[in-house]
């Protein structure tokens, strides 16, 4: 590995992770496994949907799902001390048929505009010998599945918006279920799910069965009962399993580790966990489960050093564990968190590149009853199983806060230099008071973990809906120049209310006011969509699992599921892209036509639409492109254009909470929508969609990413970057906040 | 620990960031060349991983686009 040895400073490569022989067999067993499709999902799922199809919607999910974890092929890999899986193989995506199953046929039949495993990027392997079989299924939900319905519910300019405009987009909540939700560990460890089914038998003795309420109770505790027995027969499975590979093997030890973890097995999730090892357990079924109850993704760990910490402690005092036993379960945990993979169309993976899961694993901050740092030995021994697994699963944050001693901010920025992106840092001073400020109380906002990309939440509180749709200030922006008109497909939703455009307007306010016009316009189309979503889901895709296990008390208190209002805590999430080209842009409009009058409207609005090509104007396109470019750019410490920047980002934080949700009033705390700054990879995407902006940005290029100000255009330093990235209201964007910085592993270096 | 002043100017970095009024932050930590050099022979750096968003990725399974996206992030000296 000549390349290797000569890499400026590379951490990630020439430092090899530390693994023991055990955690280094399950990463190459896992890696030696290709991301593919696993059938059986959808082979159990249409068999049960074709015997009780016009049931209550959330007895049919509770009976689906407990099926599928009685009969989905179970392994346990070489060595493994935990169990679980999601598909029948590791990498392999279950398909969800009752969500869309138009893209299925399109790719995998027709291969359209590619056969899955042809694919550019993001291939997925299946045997086609499957495909009669696959093709038979697509004919049983064609017009069934939730694509079919919102398409069939969502009005026609919500779909223009998406479909041509491309402003905002929700496909991503078109093929699977919200999740984005960490599940109350300490209490399902206490209590074990025989709790639940026994608060369910409790609750349906006491029911008034022959009231509407009555009725629709039952029905919740009737499913949220079937779906824990499903995951005990699942956890049973495995126990059976263990003892079945254990009879065979002939090495005593792994004979006498499956042996333990078949009697684990058989203890948890049914029974509360008394061990590290069983807790560890108990929620990597619970990961699991919900996981394959309905494709949702952020499912996670939370605060998995506070959460373990007890049983890590008190198994040392007892001499059951050490140091070094927990780190290799730890990172035997992050190698079977690794091997989820989620099945995603072609189009939706330009939004989601590289596959990601968002399991995230957040680690550090405070003690919510004290108010005091909370770091411990399991935070330390977590960024070494990151430097030691360097898997893509789980995803890690870690709490950031005035008190956080040295030492670990240095073990963070250690494991940091490595290059894995891993952990990203959340600030409390920010986070706490973001989320009071939406009505969170403060010992729960605390508590808080991300749950997703950037987004806060608590275990066991809140729910509802984290991730949201997409929405594209840049693209929005660019219609407001055009009087509503999209210049890519032809398409006017919403004409500016002065009527103006940029060859038109006489004053920057005049600008703004057009831009606040489409950005409200669009934000309220934004909220159709979620709300619709939300709507069906709540109607036919009900997640009893999801719902028991991720918000317990307040599901199994208000007997009802998340979707209903089963949440303490419940807002809608929203994903802001493209902050930077629109706040650049309008400084560019600003200084250019209306301060310095190097141009006009009509200039500009020409090189634009030509994508600054015309060489045949004075000045010529590229002659307009530079002075566009020359503009000062968010990212280095300008104040004026970082302010311009601050209020487009403010004006949406302050718009999307004027809209409800359609839990508002129905027993959860907030019931609105929030704003954010992730996007995932939709930066590439929507840029694609996006013409020419007057920042300078050539029509087709990606947009910024997140929070950050736009790639190579902040040239100033770090220092200068960071002063201008915390100019933005950061309070305000409660549903959390991204900022991508790239440094060179060779300052890191001294 | 070794090598600490390079991780020091990192941790002032954040706290300031923070004391400022930022909100999150994360790194991705790679040479330009680096990058060039994994679209070249990717089978070379098949286990080179990336900070996309909010997630991290392995970079030779990422589509062209994205690449490019992270291949142009302003690399800042610190």
């Amino acid at each position: 590995m000549e390349t290797m040895t000569q890499e400026p400073f590379h951490y990630q490569i020439y430092n090899k992770p530390v693994r023991t022989e055990r955690i280094d067999h399950l990463y190459h067993y896992v890696g030696a496994s290709k991301v593919g499709m696993c059938m059986e999902r959808g082979r159990i799922i249409t068999e049960v949907y074709k015997k009780n199809r016009y049931w209550p919607p959330i007895l049919l999910r509770a009976v689906t799902l407990k099926t599928i974890l009685e009969q989905m092929s179970i392994y346990i890999m070489p060595g493994s001390l935990l169990a679980g899986n999601q598909a029948s193989k590791p990498n392999y995506a279950p398909l969800f048929p009752e969500f869309a199953v138009d893209f299925l046929e399109e790719e995998f039949i027709y291969g359209r505009p590619y056969f899955p495993d042809e694919r550019p990027a993001d291939k997925i392997e299946y045997s086609r010998e499957d495909m009669p079989e696959l093709k038979e299924m697509i004919n049983f939900w064609k017009g069934n599945t939730h694509k079919d319905r919102l398409y069939a519910n969502l009005p026609k300019e919500a779909i223009s918006a998406q479909d041509d405009v491309g402003a905002v987009n929700i496909v991503n909540f078109m093929h699977g279920g919200c999740g984005h939700l960490t599940p109350p560990w300490p209490w399902l460890f206490a209590h074990g799910l025989k709790e639940i089914i026994r608060i369910c038998d409790e609750n349906i003795a006491g029911l008034e069965m022959w009231t509407i309420e009555g009725m629709e109770k039952n029905r919740f505790y009737t499913a949220a009962k079937t779906v824990c027995e499903g995951m005990i027969t699942y956890a049973k499975r495995y126990a059976a399993l263990a003892m079945e590979l254990a009879k065979k093997e002939e090495d005593k030890t792994r004979k006498k580790e499956l042996m333990e973890l078949s009697i684990i097995c058989n203890k948890v999730p049914e029974n509360p966990a008394e061990t590290f090892y069983e807790a560890l357990q108990f929620m990597t079924f619970v990961q699991f489960g919900i996981q394959i109850e309905d494709n949702a993704q952020g499912i996670s760990p939370g605060r998995f050093d506070q959460v373990m910490y007890p049983f890590y402690e008190k198994d040392k005092k007892a001499g059951i564990i050490t140091c070094d036993s927990a780190t290799e379960l730890i990172e035997n945990f992050f190698v079977l968190l690794s091997t989820v993979e989620r099945m995603r169309s072609w189009d939706d993976t330009a939004y989601f590149r590289g596959k990601p899961i968002f399991q995230n694993l957040t680690t550090g901050g405070t003690d919510p009853e004290t108010g005091e740092d909370a770091t411990n030995e399991l935070s330390y021994m977590i960024m070494d199983c990151i430097a030691n697994t360097r898997t893509l699963q789980p995803s890690h944050y870690v709490r950031w806060h005035k008190n956080t001693p040295l030492e670990f901010k240095l073990k963070i920025a250690e494991t940091i230099r490595l290059g894995t992106g891993f952990p990203a840092i959340a600030n409390d001073e920010l986070y706490i008071p973001a989320m009071i400020n939406r009505g969170y109380d403060p010992k729960d906002a605390a508590d808080y973990c991300i749950e997703g990309c950037a987004e806060p939440g608590v275990a066991g509180l809140r729910g509802g809906r984290t991730g949201a749709a997409w929405f594209c200030l840049a693209k929005i922006l660019e219609t407001s120049l055009y009087n509503g008109f999209d210049p890519r497909s032809g398409v006017t939703l919403h004409q500016n209310k002065n009527g103006k455009d940029l060859e038109t307007f006489a004053s920057f306010e005049e600008v703004w006011e057009a831009f606040m016009d489409q950005m409200q316009y669009y934000a309220r189309i934004h909220v159709i969509m979620d709300n619709t979503t939300d709507r069906l889901w709540e109607e036919y895709m009900e997640e009893p699992l999801t719902s028991v296990l991720g918000c317990t008390l307040t599901c199994l208190e208000r007997g009802k599921s998340i979707k209903r209002g089963g949440a303490k805590y419940d807002f809608t999430g929203n994903e802001t892209i493209g902050t930077a080209n629109a706040g650049n842009s309008l400084y560019a409009i600003k200084k250019l036509i209306f301060e310095d009058k190097l141009l006009t409207g009509g200039q500009l609005k020409h090189a634009l639409l030509t994508d600054f090509k015309d060489m045949t104007t004075n000045p010529t396109g590229a002659e307009i492109q530079q002075m566009c470019l020359n503009v000062p750019k968010y990212g280095n410490d300008v104040e004026e254009v970082d302010m311009l920047v601050s209020k487009v980002l403010e004006s949406v934080c302050m718009e999307l909470p004027k809209y409800k949700n359609t839990r508002y009033g129905r027993g959860p705390i907030g019931g609105i929508f929030q704003a954010s700054t992730t996007t995932v990879s939709s930066n590439t995407p929507f840029g694609m969609l996006t013409g020419s902006l007057p920042d300078g940005r050539s029509n087709g290029m990606s947009l910024s990413d997140g929070q950050s100000p736009m790639r190579g255009t902040d040239t100033k330093g770090p220092t200068a970057a960071v002063k201008s990235v915390s100019r933005c209201n950061n309070l305000l964007l409660s549903e959390g906040s991204l900022y991508n910085m790239k440094l060179l592993p060779q300052d890191l270096r001294d | 620990m070794e090598q600490s002043a390079g991780l020091n100017r990192l941790v002032n970095l954040v706290d300031y960031y923070f004391t400022l009024g930022g909100m999150q932050i994360q790194f991705n930590v790679v040479s330009k060349e680096t990058l060039l050099r994994a679209q070249e022979d990717p089978s070379k750096y098949q286990n080179l991983i990336v900070r996309v968003a909010g997630y991290s990725a392995y970079f030779v399974n990422l589509e062209k686009k994205v690449q490019q996206d992270i291949i142009e992030r302003t690399e800042e000296k610190i």
